[in-house]
């Protein structure tokens, strides 16, 4: 603690017992309602896709969330779809042993460049075929926000909301 | 809502409290490095996650508001005037985007724990009472006079000191300014809630001895 510090510009000195008091208040506050372990992880990713300036997708889907599709914790298999005005993709989502699979298909077909894009900053990567459909395999399990870029620059950029596989 | 116009000037040869660092991790993101901006977010969004909750929130929608004030951030980039109010600008976004979120009532799960709130209080009070923790853990007697202590202390300090508590002490200031105390009464007002805790305190049971 520097001596600029020790005083707090007006009134009175910040003393001991305070820093004391407020470390036990921080302790209790931290202990009553933790932040959510991937909390930091989720936003960090959030942003690095709104970084992309790419157009957000919109989830459709019954009772799913804004932030991320957590309301339908992939299990086993479930297909989420998203749409925006010019694209629409639907991913299936299946689980095998530890990895997930994705096999997407985008509508109209166009030859979308798709990115999977994970919180620990590694991406999966991989093209749509003519009838618009890709495949993204062997994905560990975590907060992702799928990427879909056209090799144009005058063709869409898209992202999905966080998808938690 | 009070926006401050004194905020203190950080940075001033006292190294980067998180003032400071919100106006660098702002000024490096708009020249595409979001170097400084990492570990910004993560000492920041406990502050913003405290925030949500404050104004009544359950869990998941928090955990959407933080996510969604980090994401404006980034959009807005361009757009806030001031680096050096980036702090204030994430505590403010988040407490409104909260308080909205709260107001609309989708998927709010106001919790049962309202004890101790005075019948007189506001909405946003009672909001705020409806966040108290219920699974705080009270390792012994102190723990159990400080929280008490705490709980009767105003919204507003309550609020002010229970995010100053999780930072570190040279960011107590900071934080203070970004919760839109004037710069002139930073201390005077922190150290008022401060010492309406100390003589809570220091009441019979004695905390502070």
């Amino acid at each position: 603690m520097s001596v600029e510090d020790v005083h707090d510009g007006a009134s009175r000195p910040i003393d001991d017992v305070d820093v004391a008091v407020l470390a036990a208040l921080g302790r209790l506050v931290d202990d009553a309602d933790p932040v959510p372990p991937d909390l930091v992880e989720r936003c960090t990713l959030a942003m690095s896709l709104a970084l992309l300036d790419a157009e957000l997708m919109e989830l459709v889907a019954e009772g799913a969330l804004a932030g991320a599709v957590r309301a339908e914790r992939v299990t086993e298999a479930s297909t989420v779809t998203f749409t925006s005005s010019e694209v629409s993709v639907m991913v299936d989502i299946s689980r095998r042993g530890g990895r997930v699979r994705l096999d997407g298909w985008v509508a109209p077909a166009r030859g979308l460049r798709v990115e999977l894009r994970r919180a620990d900053g590694t991406a999966f990567a991989t093209t749509c075929d003519a009838d618009g459909r890709f495949v993204l395999d062997g994905v560990p399990s975590g907060l992702a926000g799928l990427v879909l870029l056209a090799a144009e620059d005058d063709g869409p950029r898209l992202t999905t909301p966080l998808l938690e596989l | 809502m009070t926006l401050v116009q004194d905020r203190p000037r950080s940075g001033d040869g006292r190294g980067s409290d998180l003032a400071e660092r919100g106006a660098d991790a702002l000024r490096s993101l708009r020249e595409g490095d979001t170097g400084p901006l990492g570990p910004f977010v993560t000492d920041v969004t406990p502050l913003l996650w405290h925030t949500a909750r404050s104004q009544g929130l359950g869990e998941a929608e928090a955990q959407d508001v933080v996510q969604g004030v980090w994401v404006r951030f980034v959009d807005h980039a361009a757009r806030i005037a001031d680096p050096g109010a980036v702090l204030q600008w994430l505590l403010v976004s988040t407490r409104r985007a909260a308080w909205r979120a709260a107001r609309d009532g989708r998927r709010v799960e106001l919790r049962d724990d309202v004890g101790g709130e005075e019948p007189g209080a506001a909405g946003a009070s009672r909001a705020h009472a409806a966040a108290d923790p219920e699974r705080v853990v009270l390792r012994d007697e102190r723990d159990r006079l400080l929280w008490e202590a705490v709980a009767r202390l105003d919204e507003r300090c309550r609020t002010l000191l229970r995010l100053v508590a999780l930072v570190d002490r040279p960011d107590y200031a900071a934080v203070s300014a970004a919760l839109g105390m004037p710069v002139g009464s930073i201390g005077p007002t922190r150290g008022r809630c401060l010492a309406k805790l100390r003589t809570e305190l220091e009441g019979p049971g004695g905390w502070t001895r």
